[in-house]
């Protein structure tokens, strides 16, 4: 059963990390701010004790998905202190802001900067999980400026 | 309704009321402390407090192992760097923080540089990722009754350089020991006891609200506004009512481990960013916005606010006021307090009246939107909500 949700975890990672790559090119509103991001920075997301991890990287300008594996020297590295705390943030269940002030996972590097990671990923939520979904963990469900079927299908082939 | 999860920790031991410090050394000695090194700033060493400590412990036959007084109102890495080396030189094996905010999160940095033997403090910036190599006892004597910073589990520590302000938030960042000795905190003016003293009631009414509130802060939340409500008015009259002193250190105290376990909200996140874009004092920040906050977050803690008008106005005030009104007659009660503190003392209600000028509002909101407090808030706010609460407390 852990293996299962392990393995779920790592296909919902895989979907968030590329998905908010594409943000970053077709949603203006992502684009600004990973424009105000330090060239070279890396974000990594990471279960713990060993259990799945992605990570991000913005480079030459462009934010690029490094695949689902925890880097060296994160500028942000966000860590769920277990599988069971991550997977109803992965999966759309529980709000980032309701898991952090649950302490459900631990958080290295500038809060400023994870403020607007936050952001990002609140936006990228928008497009990758259903209205109803977001309507139950968001307040104010931030509004689409492309369609989510052009996100969903560069999230799967073109990230 | 009581949460599905959530986390309370205080370990910090208490010593409140007369005579206070003079059980301090025997606290320490039970912490394996023998060579204390104080931090503390000059100008509390000039009005004799750095005295009143020393005589304490010598009382008992301790004596202070160093003394760092080169503490400026906004701490740095620099400052924490420089306490370290003077408490590694000295031998030094205890913290005695004796000051305000500034003061205690050095000590909480200098902590963080003893406890992870390190000589570079930023690499553990973030929540909850400390895990010391040693334990480093840990006492806090307030100097102010409004941060609350004796109880909580946050230290901000600035990198001019690097132009960030480092945050720490940590269970390892409490003290072990918390002094409450009416006698510190008997100088202060009526103006700095106001503002601090409304500090104190925005971490209560914050703690009492945010996403983060439980049980337990509630309580703690709950019994320091009902504090406040009584004798900061007394304090800000009669700076000599030390029972207004002690009751306040008291308030301050417990609103601290109120926040430090439910988080702060937006009056905290506007409140920073105005302290970092315009250099507003904290305090005057925390009264001035206080009531806008309030009205910006009525729709959705209504309820919340309309229990708070039991300790904010009373049981008589309460009963009167019917159910549906209870949460706009809470703002309309914390109004009319600041303003009462207003002609008291001087206490700014509105940004104009401490240096802020209109164009620097967006400015504000940028950096607003940008604090982690936004993030526990129970309402969202974006940058048009802030701009919008910036104008009316202007």
């Amino acid at each position: 059963m852990k293996g299962m949700k392990a393995l779920l975890v790592r296909i919902l990672l895989w979907f968030l990390g590329r998905g908010i790559c594409v943000c970053a090119r077709l949603d203006s509103r992502v684009a600004a701010e990973v424009a105000t991001w330090a060239e070279g920075v890396r974000i990594c997301l990471a279960i713990a004790p060993a259990g799945p991890a992605m990570s991000l990287e913005l480079r030459s300008g462009r934010l690029r998905f490094i695949g689902l594996q925890a880097v060296a020297d994160p500028g942000l590295l966000i860590t769920f202190k277990h599988l069971e705390g991550a997977l109803p943030v992965f999966l759309g269940m529980k709000s980032i802001a309701r898991a952090y002030a649950e302490r459900r996972m631990t958080l290295q590097g500038d809060l400023t900067f994870a403020m607007s990671v936050v952001r990002v990923m609140l936006i990228a939520e928008a497009y990758l999980f259903p209205t109803l979904i977001t309507r139950r963990i968001m307040q104010r469900v931030p509004h689409r400026e492309v369609s989510q079927a052009r996100v969903y299908l560069a999230t799967l082939f073109a990230a | 309704m009581i949460p599905r999860y959530y986390e309370f920790y205080n370990p910090v031991k208490v010593l409140s009321g007369e005579n206070a410090l003079e059980n301090l050394p025997y606290e320490l000695e039970h912490l394996k402390a023998s060579r204390p090194m104080l931090l503390t700033n000059r100008d509390l060493t000039q009005v004799g407090l750095t005295g009143v400590v020393e005589a304490a412990l010598k009382g008992a036959g301790l004596s202070l192992a160093a003394r760092f007084e080169e503490i400026p109102p906004d701490s740095s890495v620099h400052v924490v760097n420089a306490a370290g080396r003077t408490f590694r030189e000295a031998g030094c094996d205890a913290i005695i923080a004796l000051g305000g905010g500034s003061v205690i999160d050095t000590a909480k940095g200098l902590r963080v540089l003893i406890g992870q033997d390190t000589d570079d403090i930023m690499q553990y910036m973030g929540a909850d990722i400390l895990k010391p190599k040693r334990h480093v006892p840990f006492a806090v004597i307030p100097t102010t009754a409004g941060t609350g910073s004796e109880a909580t589990l946050v230290a901000v520590i600035a990198h001019p350089e690097r132009r960030v302000k480092m945050e720490f938030v940590s269970h390892h960042l409490l003290p072990d020991l918390a002094v409450l000795d009416p006698r510190m905190t008997r100088s202060l003016p009526p103006r700095i006891t106001a503002s601090t003293g409304v500090d104190a009631l925005v971490h209560a009414i914050e703690g009492y609200t945010c996403i983060q509130r439980n049980p337990l802060s509630d309580a703690y939340a709950w019994a320091a506004i009902e504090l406040i409500r009584e004798y900061l008015p007394r304090a800000v009259a009669n700076g000599h009512d030390l029972d207004a002193r002690l009751a306040m250190a008291n308030a301050a105290l417990m609103a601290g481990a109120a926040f430090s376990n439910s988080m702060v909200g937006l009056v905290h996140a506007i409140g920073h960013a105005c302290g970092g874009v315009s250099r507003v004092g904290h305090g005057d920040a925390m009264a001035i916005l206080l009531p806008h906050v309030m009205e910006y977050n009525l729709d959705v803690l209504h309820e919340r606010y309309g229990h708070l008008l039991l300790p904010l106005a009373g049981p008589e005030i309460y009963a009167a006021t019917p159910a549906k009104e209870r949460g706009t007659q809470a703002i309309a009660v914390v109004r009319a307090f600041t303003q009462r503190l207003n002609q008291a003392c001087g206490l700014p209600l509105r940004l104009r009246d401490v240096g802020v000028t209109e164009d620097a509002l967006p400015a504000i909101a940028r950096t607003a939107i940008n604090d982690g407090a936004l993030l526990m808030n129970p309402k969202e706010a974006g940058l048009d909500d802030v701009l919008q609460i910036l104008s009316k407390a202007f």
